[in-house]
């Protein structure tokens, strides 16, 4: 009989246990996932911010300080037209973007639905890819100066 | 007076129980404390994205040169926002005529910024609405309120760009400020 009881009190225990394991397994390997989702993002924001400062794409204006959340559309068709980024992956640009994709669409007035490809590298057998949107002004200085309207979108991978 | 005696086995029993009990305890506030640790994600990246998105797409639509018919090169927020706010002041008499319409609110309102606004938040599913002040004139305000398709952000845990302050040459700014939510 004593037997018995320990034996089923112990099976209890132990079904608890594995519970308790699957459980937290389980939550493990959600919350991975999530962190994993998260760097993503984080290394998106990255990007972003560091395409927004970059000299080779920000609205400068002579001496003064540049246009905040502006990129010039000259250096930006020249920069697709001549593939820059591509040129110098890995002296240069592959240490700033890393696995990614930049791309620039114009929205008012409607422009080209492709956009301007500006960086391109995505990672061999990368699984996850995560796009991140950011609004800005596109600076068009032909055949009038004038700002255009749309958004970058950068593609990270993992 | 009887007394009944109170069996070994009896006692052994409940404490087990007890034991069992105890573990069960054990489990379920460890259960609760790791649910408690997966559902409580930290939001600081959305909220960066989100706030950090909304000041840049207010600046944007302020800085955007007009290309509608009637008001070509004319830029939204200097010369359309100054033209609203003093068609609003003055009894609806607007100085410009986008698109054949004679009031410029009303074309900032119903037609330019609804059509950049759903172009970019709207199209990625994002709940925002943008209003503009006349500070200092609430008979007047807001002049211009836009939503998103799917609503506004009023009763939502949201993030505002900073407001924008234009100087239309009326003695009082005209401020923008664009509220996204999920």
């Amino acid at each position: 009989m004593k037997m018995t009881e320990t034996i089923a009190v112990l099976f209890i225990f132990f079904i608890l246990v594995v519970f308790g394991i699957v459980f937290y397994a389980r939550y493990h390997k959600i919350s991975s996932q999530e962190k994993q989702d998260q760097d993503l993002v984080q290394k998106a924001i990255d990007i972003t911010t560091k395409v927004l400062v970059l000299p080779e794409l920000e609205c400068s204006q002579g001496q003064s300080e540049a246009q905040k959340y502006c990129l010039d559309l000259t250096k930006l068709r020249l920069i697709e037209e001549k593939g820059l980024f591509q040129q110098h992956l890995e002296e240069y640009y592959f240490n700033l973007f890393s696995y990614s994709t930049i791309t620039v669409y114009q929205t008012y007035p409607l422009g080209d639905p492709d956009g301007w490809t500006i960086y391109n590298f995505p990672k061999p057998g990368g699984k996850n890819k995560e796009p991140t949107f950011f609004i800005v002004s596109l600076r068009d200085d032909f055949p009038k100066r004038s700002y255009n309207y749309g958004y970058i979108k950068v593609e990270v991978y993992s | 007076m009887k007394v009944i005696p109170v069996r070994s086995w009896n006692k052994k029993g409940q404490m087990e129980m007890v034991g069992l009990v105890v573990i069960v305890v054990l489990l379920t506030l460890g259960m609760l404390f790791l649910a408690k640790f997966a559902l409580n994600r930290s939001e600081s990246t959305t909220v960066i994205t989100r706030s950090g998105l909304a000041s840049s797409t207010v600046t944007a639509i302020l800085k955007t040169t007009v290309s509608s018919s009637g008001c070509e090169g004319l830029e939204l927020g200097q010369v359309l926002l100054e033209d609203c706010a003093k068609g609003k002041i003055f009894l609806d008499n607007y100085d410009q005529q986008c698109e054949g319409i004679a009031n410029t609110c009303a074309y900032l309102e119903e037609k330019l910024i609804p059509q950049l606004l759903e172009g970019t938040l709207g199209a990625w599913n994002k709940r925002y609405h943008l209003i503009t002040n006349l500070r200092g004139r609430e008979d007047l305000n807001p002049l211009i309120k836009v939503s998103s398709m799917l609503g506004d952000c009023v009763d939502r845990e949201r993030d505002a760009s900073v407001p924008h302050p234009l100087d239309v040459g009326l003695g009082t700014p005209v401020e923008t400020t664009l509220f996204i939510c999920e």
